[in-house]
């Protein structure tokens, strides 16, 4: 039988309606990964990393909480790029864009 | 072992940022891969880091997709923004067998350019951070369907 294709002009209006609700478990996960991913020689680096979630209109943003998260995720003269916000999102199956 | 490992691509990265023209105009030989211990304030040098990135196929072991940071100091902004332009352009037409049976470059793909300066100087030290990937295969591995 044959089967035809019909174009939903909601269609990506619906895709992000499916979506919606895996949103949130998401961001909450990349939040709570992320100082598993800062390295530790005294651990004061990763207890300044506090993450937290924001809850926008269709999206939601995961904080790294840290004064110094710039320094671990694109490194200084004194240490490398240990990119733990991107490692954690993508230790999670999740992809990371930079914008 | 049946397949030869894969190549050091920091390494091939510095070596060929190095013997393009353009680059080695603006820097000499000042690309590196760790930190230069003792560096003449004000002289602009490029950083060259594996971030991360995993090998496209496991099993052959014989195509590698690496991500890369690339660091680019300038004494003013607006030679680092031009060190940066310059690598990514030359980064962009990067490919084929390297020098010396290094390894083969099949491709690369430019990143984001954030103005991140360096705060750990006082002052902060102008500096692009760069993403870039590059796709590569160890020197003399022929694969159906590729060049």
């Amino acid at each position: 039988m044959a089967t035809r294709m019909v174009w939903d002009r909601d269609a990506p209006e619906t895709v992000s309606k499916i979506a919606q609700p895996g949103l949130r478990p998401a961001a909450e996960a990349i939040a709570e990964t992320i100082p598993n991913f800062v390295p530790v020689v005294h651990g004061v680096m990763r207890a300044s990393y506090h993450p937290s979630v924001a809850e926008e209109d269709d999206s939601f943003k995961v904080f790294p909480g840290s004064s110094f998260w710039h320094w671990m995720e694109y490194g200084t003269r004194y240490n490398p790029a240990y990119r733990p916000v991107q490692t954690a999102v993508n230790a999670l199956g999740l992809r990371y864009e930079a914008h | 072992m049946k397949v030869p490992p894969l190549p050091d691509v920091t390494k091939l990265t510095s070596l060929y940022l190095r013997s393009v023209p353009e680059v080695a105009a603006l820097v000499g030989n000042r690309v590196y891969s760790v930190f230069p211990s003792q560096l003449a304030p004000g002289l602009a040098f490029c950083i060259v880091q594996r971030i991360g990135g995993p090998p496209a196929i496991s099993r052959p072991l014989v195509v590698d997709l690496a991500v890369m940071q690339l660091d680019c100091y300038g004494g003013p902004q607006d030679a680092a923004h031009e060190l940066a332009a310059t690598a990514l352009a030359a980064l962009s037409e990067w490919e084929g067998e390297q020098p010396d049976a290094t390894g083969n470059v099949c491709g690369t793909r430019i990143g984001v350019k954030r103005w991140q300066p360096d705060p750990t100087y006082k002052p902060p030290r102008p500096r692009y951070v760069c993403d870039f990937e590059v796709t590569v295969k160890p020197a003399g591995v022929v694969l159906a369907g590729t060049p």
